[in-house]
């Protein structure tokens, strides 16, 4: 099966850990790629969003998950619950009433955040996740291993998995419409929106547009933009009329994630000590059972 | 012949020029729109939009179109037929508030710009600064139909396109109806405030003295009212009490009232106060003759009290005049044709009047000089 023989596979083993003795400091997060300065984002402007749903039933479409009906999605009844977007929709429209005033209810789509240092590339173990030069989040299904890693590594909690395929089961999350984007399309969500909630552009002018609304709208926008900066910026980014905690959102710090995760798995790895211990632990075994053994005789 | 023509064509687009220039207001010029000095046809370095110090000259409802077929927007698989919009309702409902430029915001002096002027058609744009003609006008439509109705269904303004198949959507198209004048708003008769002030944190409003007595219109505290100031999605029919932006110390008051100095407890005391009341305040009880009067009527600019005589304002009054069943007492024939001074001595009206000068043994009110009557 393997081309690899003994002998190299020694060679290798023993300069890996050779380099991970020699230099721990490099075992942080690894290097940021640059990002194109004209990488696109969208920005969600929750105070305009109606909670029509069109949008979840754009995405479906595009990624040929079943959809039904256009009118189906006027049934506001599902906004009872908050729901998360999983491997049958990649995008959801959760709901929150605004206590004491049921004039203007917040309604706040929820997808992949497309980070622009995204935990779970860091997290894959092989290397099936990139980020795109659109700004897009994504990977390749063929690569991917089914490991989940991604799943546990997103902040956001947005990869999902498709655990009711017993064949082949994927994972699934919002691929910023990559192939529509190729095409020189608008995103599903983007393009069908009636209120454009969902403005297509590149990040840095959305950010800019962003601080002009709430500069010139103040009384309407709760002066702070989601995305800018958590956990080291998102090409989607989000406004709102009130405090984003209470819309759902997590208080995240502007620290990328893959510094945390990366900075777990590498540090458990740090200075080979697992491995040399684990080592030592069966060696230790091996060598008491070896003077039982002895005794016995 | 030719010369002529020329000449007529000349005058004609000169005129007509003036006339744009005339529509224009004085304070727009170059820099209003173009944020470098020599703008060209390929650079013209226009500012951006949200152009604030650009507003809107102010136009009547009539001026404008009556309804707009908003068919701008057209896509291969239509869902909806185009809006019929009720412009000429719409633009008489924004009196209330913020006038032509609620819809029309940065609209530089001269003529009405519609949307689709400012706003592209086209989602996939370079300038993303403003929303797209069809974002622009879901969201300037939706920001007062979300908060009046609370049902946003498509339907409430489109119809469906009947080439498009539904399973239980009407296909009618839905406009909007105005049903008459807006109902008798109910008026509270007094409102109590409570403020910061130590030495008074009672603050008592006669909201119907205000109105009655002082003949404010409601539009004179209730600036820039939207309908959704009342009206809450769940119920057009029940109003909740209009509130006024009491934002700012004293704004309201102020234009009337001296809120600096020493006056600050005319309005504010630790209870409740009573209203005003012209006999308690001044001892010339107006509630009987004088009660269909405004203030202003008596207390123009300068007043400095009157003249407690009635004459001084009532010259005209004599016997034959004088209609005195009013009082409510109908005099009979003959004191009706008696002097004012015959039974008032010194023609003064607040004492009861004397008898003597005819009879010995008569005195007001236990006789009378004629029958009583309704005071009107």
């Amino acid at each position: 099966m393997s081309t690899i023989s003994r002998r190299s596979f020694i060679k290798t083993g023993i300069a890996a850990g050779s380099v991970m003795l020699a230099s721990p400091k490099d075992a942080r997060p690894a290097e940021v790629k640059t990002l194109p300065p004209d990488r696109r984002g969208v920005l969600v402007d929750t105070t305009v969003c109606i909670g029509c749903r069109r949008c979840e039933w754009a995405c479906k479409n595009a990624h040929s998950l079943p959809a039904g009906d256009i009118t189906d999605y006027d049934d506001e009844s599902v906004f009872a619950n908050k729901r998360r977007p999983d491997d049958k929709a990649l995008t959801i429209v959760n709901r929150y009433e605004k206590i004491g005033d049921e004039r203007f209810p917040t309604n706040v789509k929820i997808q992949c955040m497309h980070c622009e240092q995204p935990a779970c590339l860091s997290a894959c173990i092989v290397g099936a996740f990139k980020k795109d030069d659109t700004g897009a989040v994504v990977w390749d299904t063929d690569k991917c291993i089914g490991c989940r890693y991604c799943m546990v590594a997103c902040p956001f909690q947005i990869p999902a998995f498709e655990y009711e395929k017993a064949l082949d089961p994927k994972i699934m999350k919002c691929d910023f419409c990559i192939d529509r984007q190729k095409n020189g399309e608008l995103p599903a969500c983007v393009e069908i929106c009636p209120a454009e909630a969902l403005t297509f552009g590149k990040r840095s002018e959305l950010i800019t547009l962003a601080h002009r609304k709430i500069e010139l709208f103040p009384e309407r926008y709760y002066n702070k933009v989601y995305g800018e900066a958590e956990v080291g910026g998102t090409s989607w980014l989000y406004l709102a009329s009130r405090e984003f905690m209470e819309l759902g959102f997590l208080k995240l710090g502007t620290n990328p994630a893959p510094g945390v995760s990366e900075s777990i798995q590498h540090g458990i790895f740090a200075y080979f000590v697992p491995p040399i211990a684990f080592y030592a632990l069966l060696g230790g075994v091996m060598w008491l059972n070896k003077n039982r053994n002895r005794g016995e005789e | 012949m030719k010369k002529l023509l020329l000449f007529i064509i000349a005058t004609v687009s000169f005129i007509s020029a003036q006339n744009n220039m005339r529509r224009m207001s004085a304070d727009l010029n170059c820099s209003t729109c173009h944020s470098c000095e020599n703008p060209t046809k390929s650079n013209p370095c226009l500012k951006e939009c949200l152009r604030h110090e650009i507003i809107t000259v102010h136009n009547s409802p009539s001026d404008g179109p009556e309804n707009i077929i908003l068919n701008f927007i057209k896509t291969k698989n239509d869902l909806f037929k185009p809006v019929n919009f009720s412009h000429k309702v719409h633009s008489e409902m924004a009196e209330m508030s913020g006038g032509c430029t609620t819809c029309h915001h940065y609209n530089p002096p001269g003529d009405i710009l519609s949307c689709r002027e400012c706003h592209e058609n086209d989602r996939a744009r370079k300038d993303i600064s403003k929303p797209d003609l069809k974002g622009a006008y879901h969201q300037q439509c939706l920001n007062c139909h979300r908060e009046l109705e609370l049902n946003t269904e498509c339907e409430s303004c489109h119809a469906y396109n009947s080439q498009v198949s539904l399973k239980s959507k009407a296909d009618a198209q839905k406009t909007f109806k105005p049903t008459g004048s807006h109902k008798t708003v109910t008026r509270p008769a007094v409102l109590t405030y409570k403020s910061s002030y130590q030495k008074g944190s009672v603050v008592t409003f006669h909201h119907k003295d205000h109105i009655d007595l002082f003949g404010l219109n409601c539009t004179q505290c209730h600036t820039s009212q939207n309908c959704g100031d009342c009206h809450t999605a769940k119920s057009l029919k029940e109003a909740k009490p209009v509130a006024v932006n009491k934002n700012s110390d004293h704004a309201l008051c102020k234009d009337c009232h001296d809120v600096k100095g020493n006056s600050c407890n005319k309005c504010h005391a630790e209870n409740v106060k009573p209203g005003f009341e012209h006999k308690r305040s001044t001892g010339f009880d107006v509630s009987r003759f004088h009660g269909d009067l405004r203030c202003t009527q008596c207390h123009t600019k300068g007043f400095k009290g009157l003249d407690p005589n009635c004459f001084s304002c009532h010259q005209g009054w004599t016997p034959e005049t004088f209609r005195h069943g009013k009082t409510g007492l109908i005099l009979d024939e003959i004191h009706v044709e008696l002097d004012c001074e015959n039974c008032h001595k010194e023609l003064n009206f607040r004492i009861k009047p004397d008898c003597s000068d005819c009879h010995d043994d008569k005195s007001f009110p236990e006789f009378l000089p004629g029958k009583k009557g309704t005071i009107k």
